[in-house]
């Protein structure tokens, strides 16, 4: 094992050169910083975090709109990382403290399930990429139970990616893609990045050699002057992607426009449940009634964070009244955010 | 949140798959892969196949990466020839 990964470093250090590499992938950061890889490899070949984790990116706003239904006497069922991630006047897990009616699941099928056992209204808070929104789409095509409705948080990688590209603030040259995320959605939807603003793309799987190996393959674009999208994890993504999960997609949600933590609003990044489900769209089932949000805890730096342009080492209070156990930010609550992975692993030293 | 991870189909009922992740039983639904016989391997997040996977990429060989890098190197060499002629 350890000289396949020598092997590999050491094309790298080859063909090395000053470049800002960016990810969007908690599992993908959480690989870089287990096995220690950027201090495997040369300094001026920066790895860069983004908004790559779905939990973290969810917004107050949206958070707000379960603490509303909450309180109301309505079941809210979503994934466990999501309990503890602030919206304006608290969590979700602030709200069952006071009483209210909030369950962990491990997929929505687990919620319609639920719904099947109890009378009372549930609403499953859809959080997630393209890699799980179609399994959303999936229980509202098989026809779920009357109380059963999704309010979807379910958001789109390529619509950020175009975002960060554009805006020109993180100055990032290169991309390594999501490998789940495009499982379903296949490599299409990234090479507008690469035709219109040079940019090499290697769709990269989970393992530390794919993460090395990624890196390698975007630097030898930069060698043989190429910009395109390369796949490293063809063992689960398919040019095309998950043709049968895309067409559920389409049948299911529209795409619109929406803030995501730490961005203002994204055009075309965000699935919402079409007309046709709209019994299952809590959004149109509740009169959801909420104030003005706020966006952040004071002091916590989430934003920049998740867009790349600060690590967790520059925040405050990282470490101090910001860990594991007490998360002031979304970004530590989620085991896939970046200030939780740097808590766990940022010590982390390969030369030991 | 959404790692997925490959596991192997033991069994089959209405469209929900018993899966084998190396011992770890669990069920995943295949309404987003499609008809599979028992045996294959999936590719599994979230309670759902996403995927459907040959046997060879299950098992995330070290030759694949091997492989994968020859590949890049073959691309090198020619590369080096088209440019010395
Ligand atoms: S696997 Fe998908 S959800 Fe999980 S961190 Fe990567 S992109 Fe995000
Ligand atoms: S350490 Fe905590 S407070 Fe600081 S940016 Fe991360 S989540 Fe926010």
């Amino acid at each position: 094992m350890k000289n396949l990964s020598k092997e590999i470093i050491q094309r790298i250090e080859k063909i090395s050169r000053p470049v800002k590499i960016m990810h969007v992938c908690g599992s993908h950061e959480h690989t870089i910083m287990q096995h220690g890889i950027r201090t495997l490899i040369p300094k001026e070949v920066e790895i860069v975090a983004g908004p790559g984790c779905p939990v973290c990116c969810v917004p107050s706003r949206e958070v707000d709109e379960c603490l509303y239904l909450a309180r109301n006497g309505v079941t809210i069922a979503t994934f466990g990382d999501m309990l503890r991630v602030p919206g304006t006047t608290g969590s979700l897990a602030d709200a069952k403290a006071d009483g209210a009616d909030v369950r962990i699941v491990y997929g929505v099928n687990n919620a319609v399930e639920m719904a099947q056992k109890i009378d009372n209204e549930i609403v499953f808070m859809a959080a997630g990429f393209e890699t799980t929104a179609p399994t959303t789409a999936a229980e509202l095509v098989n026809g779920p139970p009357e109380n059963f409705s999704v309010l979807s948080s379910h958001r789109l990688i390529p619509p950020a990616l175009k975002f960060l590209i554009e805006s020109g603030e993180v100055n990032l040259n290169a991309l390594i893609e999501p490998g789940h995320v495009s499982t379903i959605i296949g490599t299409k939807p990234y090479e507008p990045f690469s035709e219109k603003y040079g940019i090499p793309q290697v769709v990269a799987g989970f393992n530390p050699f794919d993460v090395l190996i990624s890196i390698y393959m975007v630097l030898k674009q930069f060698k043989d002057g190429k910009a395109e999208v390369q796949n490293e994890y063809k063992r689960a993504v398919r040019e095309e992607g998950n043709i049968k999960a895309q067409e559920l997609l389409d049948e299911v949600f529209y795409i619109t426009s929406r803030e995501w933590r730490g961005f203002p609003t994204i055009p075309d990044s965000v699935y919402e449940v079409k007309k046709e489900f709209s019994n299952f769209n809590a959004r149109e089932k509740f009169d959801i009634e909420i104030g003005e949000s706020q966006p952040l805890v004071t002091g916590c730096i989430c934003g920049p964070i998740l867009r790349g342009v600060a690590r967790p080492e520059e925040c405050k209070l990282f470490k101090t009244e910001c860990n594991p156990m007490n998360p002031v930010g979304a970004c530590m609550v989620s085991k896939e955010g970046t200030c939780n992975i740097a808590f766990r692993y940022g010590s982390f030293d390969p030369s030991v | 949140m959404c790692i997925a991870a490959p596991a192997q189909i033991v069994s089959i009922t209405d469209k929900v798959a018993t899966v084998d992740f190396g011992g770890v039983r669990q069920q995943a639904k295949l309404d987003l892969v499609g008809d599979l016989e028992v045996g294959r391997y999936v590719l599994v997040h979230s309670g759902y196949a996403i995927e459907v996977l040959t046997d060879t990429e299950a098992k995330e060989s070290l030759e694949a990466w091997d492989e994968l890098l020859k590949v890049l190197d073959e691309e090198d060499k020619e590369a080096e020839l088209k440019s010395s002629v």
